[in-house]
């Protein structure tokens, strides 16, 4: 199954239930993450989680640019988590949907999640070396020291500039396959 | 190494960096400013597995497929056919209905609940006694889908006489169940 958002949702318009489950695979975590920062408990986050899904498969005729679906998703899990969150009410009945009056989330940060969701799935197909030393160097809670991420690594320091370099390329080419970036 | 010869030697590291920011177009100083901005609190939560399954079945909901492989199931136990409970302590359990229903290596836990005028059920499908996630049930003319743990939930004035459980690649059948 490709990796390009484009080709993913022409085939979930097409009625391609595998690639539902890959993208649902791809932003799973983005559209749970954005329930359990609301501060809904994990049982109410899967709910609100699996109403967002919902939501999106009802709709799915009505979105053609497949870059939006991210931001749609953020946005869509938000407002239900807020309404989650002050009504204690959850549903996965179909017969039961509602919509909610819960207010919106600033663009900024609905960007930012954006990016981090975008960023983490590229770098989950990145080289196992890449990943670590992109990690490792740009990850706060991450960083080593130059000498340090080099020992593990196995390579000479003074070599981790070409490759930070070359993984960083390759994590733009990554992006730029699943349809996140132009060339 | 002499202080004077580590100075030279950070700087010429500091020179090779300039030269290879220098040599990242772009968009590669774009990717490494947005990693650089993201906090550490910023990581996403992992979603539970069993909840990605339920989400990837959706469509079944809508859609399911003509092609799976289709497993004729069968009541395996039914707690009524034990004859009536005993009250305790003038509790009737009169009104609660315990049933399996089996199909290959699959099993569905069912317990029928009889409140006012409504039967409320709740649902669990296991294969070798894990529960699985990735079904959709219908029911009458009702689609579920399961919630957190994998409980289907449902009331309805009447008892189903027809259920059927549907994944990607298989749908277990329960026609006639008498109640």
């Amino acid at each position: 199954m490709t990796d390009n958002i484009h080709k993913i949702w022409q085939l979930v318009l097409e009625g391609d239930h595998r690639a539902w489950k890959k993208l649902v695979s791809l932003y799973g975590s983005l559209v749970f993450s954005v329930a359990t920062r609301a501060g809904l408990s994990v049982p109410d986050a899967e709910d609100c989680s699996q109403h967002t899904w919902l939501a999106l498969y009802r709709r799915r005729k009505s979105i053609r640019d497949a870059q939006s679906l991210p931001a749609w998703l953020i946005r869509t899990a938000h407002r239900r988590a807020i309404y989650v969150a002050r009504h204690a009410v959850k549903s996965t009945d179909l017969d039961q949907t509602r919509e909610t009056s819960a207010e919106a989330l600033p663009d900024e940060d609905v960007e930012r999640l954006e990016s981090r969701a975008i960023l983490a799935n590229a770098m989950s197909r990145l080289e196992p070396r890449c990943r670590q030393l992109l990690t490792a160097l740009y990850f706060p809670d991450k960083k080593k020291s130059y000498r340090k991420l080099a020992e593990i690594l196995g390579i000479k320091p003074n070599s981790l500039g070409p490759l930070r370099v070359r993984c960083l390329r390759k994590l733009k080419k990554i992006m730029v396959k699943m349809g996140f970036r132009r060339d | 190494m002499s202080p004077n010869k580590r100075n030279s030697s950070r700087e010429n590291r500091r020179s090779r960096d300039r030269v290879l920011d220098d040599q990242l177009d772009l968009l590669g100083r774009e990717l490494a400013d947005a990693m650089e901005s993201f906090d550490a609190d910023e990581s996403l939560d992992s979603a539970p597995g069993d909840m990605l399954d339920r989400c990837g079945s959706i469509p079944l909901l809508f859609d399911p497929p003509t092609d799976t492989r289709l497993v004729d199931g069968r009541v395996s136990y039914d707690s009524w056919s034990q004859g009536p409970s005993v009250p305790l302590r003038d509790r009737i359990d009169g009104h609660i209905r315990k049933l399996r229903l089996r199909a290959g290596d699959y099993q569905i836990e069912m317990v029928a609940e009889k409140r006012d005028q409504r039967w409320e059920f709740t649902a669990r499908i296991y294969r070798r006694e894990r529960v699985v996630h990735d079904f959709v049930l219908k029911v009458g003319g009702r689609s579920l889908m399961s919630q957190s743990g994998g409980f289907f939930v449902w009331n309805s004035l009447h008892v189903p006489r027809v259920l059927r459980a549907i994944s990607h690649n298989r749908t277990l059948e329960f026609e006639d169940v008498s109640w």
